[in-house]
């Protein structure tokens, strides 16, 4: 089944590039995975159509308000994960709140 | 008719020749000659007291015709207390007396007063009886020679006689015991020596006398030519002295015919006290306290139980003795333990006790009211404190450093009344109190009224030890305490008292804060490390460096003793650094820190070890590679691995470690770093375990329940662990890490270099990391967190912008704007220099962004 993640930053404009890695991870591995990267100020609209969030780091001081906006399964990425890309490990931190 | 004595002994003889074994019991025989059990025992007492029959060791106990052979030789002596301890050589020597080819040889016993020399006597006769030496018709005659002292006429007239009718001639067939021989004179002396010579005499003549009296008349040595030394009840193992107790309550239960019990206090005295006049001053001693009980009881007719306040007062100074004896003493009368005595059995009961300071409590009232005074409560609850006081100092947490941090945690009236209370210690002291006590007594004060569970389980040794070496102390923590239950209607147990005590008595490391770090060259070779510090203190002007000379030709020891005195010549309290060039040296400095305490740090510069292998292999080698290949390998066996580790650290087994290593694991992201459980158990074995992790790469931090303070690792606590978010961990963890970070921040960087295409990274991450420097030092300083994300997002924002995409729209961007108007103007400052680098322009709306992630807004 497909895995639908939202990634949120400040602004959308780090968490691009993890979400390309991913993408690719994702394609590499043959694992069903959607994501997307929205800013803070944006995820309000979208956050319906995923099932799991991610935060990046720097905002991850909105985990509990974001959490009971969306009701959502949520997650910080480790800033030295997020800082390198190490999607290995940020898709454990997904399979941890949501499991395949 | 027959008395019922006599009747008893008949029917111990006529069981005897049944070959009932062993003997019979007083049950048994009141049984079956219905008679009162009471009766019978004292009865039997008193036949076994006359000689007439034997009781055993053993129990149940059993009752046998004296002298009769038990088919067992050893049955004889093994009646008396030791007789496979103490007594073994004794024995052996009273054998080969008897046993003597063609005639027994007198036997001469010596011993302190009530050391048992009679006893030990009779038994040789028995021992003769059953060996045939003599028949049963031969007599055991004594005499106590201090009757006839200053008499010499009428002490001859009794041995020898009128006519050769004496006692000597009497005990020609069996044993004549003289005690206390020393009082004779030294002619009669002399005369019984020649007597018993007489060729043809077959009987046995013992002596006994005390150590500092024996009779030096050669005759008389000669004629009692076996000497028997008894020991002292002190010098005999403890075990022996408690079966003699054991076996004497026994004795006295039954002849009371009720039930003794005995509490471990009394059990314990009864071993310790000085006993003068051994064996015999405590039957004494116990028939007296057992008396003296019977009658206190003797209105009720149920079990007796003895008070040590029942016996005489000098055996309470036993528990005097505790201290050094204290694990014996519990091996054989375990804490709480309960002796009940019936006469024919001996049963051991412990008292399970959840709260041992409640029962030292109850144990001290019933000790008063038993009419016990003070000082001897004291004692008999004694010693014990060391063990507690290092158990409790690991638990003395300094979680609190400033007022403030406490006022947090400690609501105000407490700290007050605390700081009240230390006021006036300080006082009674005249001795500054350490602030870090008094935070460490506001946490755990709080923790008192709270009823958290503060303290271990202290043992009343160490309880006793404290109130009497910190006797002020403990008066005050005890008004304290009446404070503390006044304002928070807590009563504190006596050993929350304790803890309060042991706080004010805590002295924390000193902090040696004056003082200078000097390093110190050791070399091999002449004037080598002069040199190297000649030129470095030339172009630093540095002058706490030194040089110590290595040389070849020294040993191992040599080179231990000059590096020593070197080392304390030179060290000014802030430890040494040493670099050095041969692995000798730092083995010789790692012990003389352990020696001398000076902190001692090791970097091995092995320039000349070096050049000596070098040569070598050139020796051997004209390949240039080959000896360039070696010369690697050399230098690759000494530089210091890179390798991290984090220690975590239980106080007791390395359980806790353990689990502390797997959270760890889990959450604190620490995958280049080993994670290291260790145990602080053994001080000296964690110490070990330090340096040897130390030599092998860097320690990162140390998490704990408290600060080993070792080699200045940092410290983290665990409580600080437990209560980070599990995100936060990491940063933590590697807060001390700060140089290893920014190696760190190079692998994002690279990471970041493959992702992006408009930019040259290498001037991204000088114009980012200065960006991020200047934010943490004049906006604000970022958790390291925030500062990765920040460094990510502008990175990733320069690579955008340059590549002619734009920040999309910020919808808070006019409240923040508004808000942090002054942080707006400073931040578009410190983007000036990035925008002018890469020929971009930040807009509003992402300068908000920003904002945002650096004011978490």
């Amino acid at each position: 089944m497909e895995r639908k993640v939202l990634l949120i930053c400040a602004g959308g404009m780090s968490t691009g590039i993890l979400m390309k890695k991913m993408e690719k991870y994702a394609e590499d591995k043959g694992i069903e995975l959607k994501i997307d990267a929205v800013g803070m100020s944006a995820y309000e609209d979208s956050y319906k159509n995923y099932d799991v969030i991610l935060l990046g780091p720097q905002v991850s001081y909105k985990k509990e308000e974001i959490a009971q906006v969306t009701q959502m399964p949520i997650a910080v990425i480790a800033a030295y994960d997020y800082a390198i890309g190490n999607v290995d490990n940020i898709m454990k931190q997904v399979d941890e709140i949501y499991p395949q | 008719m027959k008395s019922n004595k006599e009747k008893i002994y008949d029917f111990i003889q006529m069981h005897d020749t049944a070959e009932k074994e062993g003997g019979v019991s007083t049950t048994y025989i009141a049984q079956a000659l219905s008679l009162q059990r009471t009766n019978v025992s004292s009865l039997l007492n008193a036949l076994v007291e006359e000689g007439r029959i034997h009781k055993s060791n053993g129990r149940p106990v059993l009752y046998s015709i004296a002298g009769v052979s038990r088919g067992d030789e050893e049955e004889c002596f093994c009646k008396m207390t030791g007789w496979q301890g103490s007594l073994q050589h004794p024995i052996q020597l009273a054998k080969a007396a008897v046993l003597y080819p063609g005639r027994s040889l007198n036997i001469l016993i010596v011993g302190e007063k009530g050391t048992g020399k009679k006893e030990f006597a009779h038994l040789i006769y028995e021992y003769c009886l059953v060996k045939q030496i003599f028949s049963a018709e031969s007599p055991f005659l004594q005499m106590n020679c201090r009757d006839y002292q200053g008499s010499a006429k009428d002490a001859r007239e009794k041995l020898m006689g009128e006519r050769q009718s004496g006692m000597l001639k009497d005990a020609e067939s069996g044993i004549l015991y003289m005690d206390n021989v020393q009082y004779l004179d030294g002619g009669l002396l002399r005369e019984i020596a020649s007597y018993s010579g007489k060729p043809g005499r077959k009987g046995l003549l013992i002596a006994s006398c005390t150590p500092d009296a024996q009779p030096a008349q050669e005759e008389f040595q000669s004629e009692f030519p076996i000497v028997i030394t008894m020991p002292r009840i002190t010098e005999r193992p403890i075990e022996e002295r408690m079966e003699m107790i054991q076996t004497l309550f026994s004795t006295e239960a039954s002849r009371v015919g009720r039930e003794l019990v005995v509490k471990e206090e009394l059990m314990r005295c009864l071993l310790l006290y000085e006993c003068p006049e051994n064996f015999q001053q405590l039957k004494r001693d116990i028939k007296i306290g057992c008396a003296n009980a019977y009658v206190r009881e003797l209105a009720n007719d149920r079990r007796i139980t003895l008070y040590v306040s029942d016996f005489e007062p000098t055996i309470r100074q036993g528990m005097s003795r505790f201290g050094q004896m204290r694990e014996e003493i519990e091996r054989l009368i375990p804490e709480n333990s309960t002796f009940t005595f019936d006469g024919s059995r001996m049963r051991v009961s412990e008292t399970e006790t959840k709260n041992i300071y409640k029962e030292l409590r109850q144990k001290a009232k019933q000790l008063e009211s038993e009419g016990i005074e003070g000082e001897d409560i004291k004692m008999l609850l004694s010693t014990e404190v060391e063990r507690a006081f290092g158990k409790y100092q690991q638990k003395l947490i300094h979680e609190v450093r400033s007022r403030k941090e406490l006022e947090l945690i400690v609501d105000e009236e407490l700290i007050d009344m605390v700081e009240g209370f230390l006021a006036k210690v300080e006082n009674a002291r005249n001795k500054k109190i350490d602030d870090a006590v008094f935070f460490g007594l506001c946490v755990h004060m709080k923790n008192v009224v709270n009823g958290t569970k503060t303290t271990e389980s202290m043992d009343r040794l160490e309880i006793s030890e404290v109130v009497t070496r910190y006797k002020q102390e403990y008066m005050l923590s005890l008004a304290f305490a009446e404070e503390i239950q006044e304002v928070y209607g807590r009563q504190l147990t006596i050993d929350e008292v304790i803890l309060i005590t042991m706080f004010l008595c805590y002295e924390p490391p000193k902090q040696t804060d004056k003082g200078q770090t000097v390093i110190l060259y050791a070399f091999y070779g002449k004037d080598i490390a002069a040199s190297i510090v000649r030129t470095i203190t030339e172009i630093t002007g540095f002058n706490h460096i030194f040089s110590f000379e290595v040389s070849h030709r020294q040993s191992e020891t040599q080179i231990y003793e000059s590096l020593k005195k070197c080392i304390l010549e030179i060290e000014q309290k802030q430890g040494v650094f040493i670099v050095y060039d041969s692995d000798l040296v730092s083995k010789v400095a790692e012990e003389i820190s352990e020696e001398t305490g000076i902190m001692i740090r090791l970097f091995p510069a092995p320039v000349t070890t070096l050049g000596i292998e070098l040569a070598r292999k050139a020796m051997i080698s004209s390949n240039l590679d080959a000896v360039y290949r070696d010369a690697m390998k050399s230098v690759g066996d000494f530089a210091t691995s890179h390798e991290k580790y984090l220690i975590t650290l239980c106080t007791t087994g390395k359980g806790g470690a353990e689990e502390l290593k797997t959270y760890i694991e889990r959450y604190g992201h620490m995958e280049d770093v080993q994670i290291i459980p260790l145990s602080m158990s053994n001080p000296k074995a964690l110490q070990e375990a330090f340096r040897d992790l130390m030599r092998r790469g860097t320690i990162l931090c140390v998490v704990g329940t408290f600060d080993p303070k070792l080699y200045s690792i940092p410290f983290c606590s665990i409580t600080e662990v437990f209560t980070t978010p599990k995100e936060r961990l990491p940063e933590l963890l590697r807060k001390t890490e700060s140089k290893d970070y920014e190696v760190d921040h190079q692998e994002v960087f690279h990471y970041l270099a493959g992702q992006f295409s408009h930019v040259e990274i290498k001037k991204v991450e000088t114009s980012v990391e200065a960006f991020l420097q200047e934010v943490d030092q004049k906006l604000k300083h970022m958790t390291q967190d925030a500062q990765m994300g920040l460094l990510v997002h502008t990175a990733c924002c320069i690579e955008r912008l340059a590549s002619g995409e734009t920040s999309p729209e910020n919808p808070k961007r006019k409240a923040i704007l508004h808000q942090y108007h002054k942080e707006f103007q400073q931040l578009l400052r410190m983007l000036r220099p990035m925008e002018k680098a890469f020929h971009i322009i930040f807009s509003d709306d992402e300068v908000a962004n920003m904002l945002m992630i650096i004011y978490q807004i």
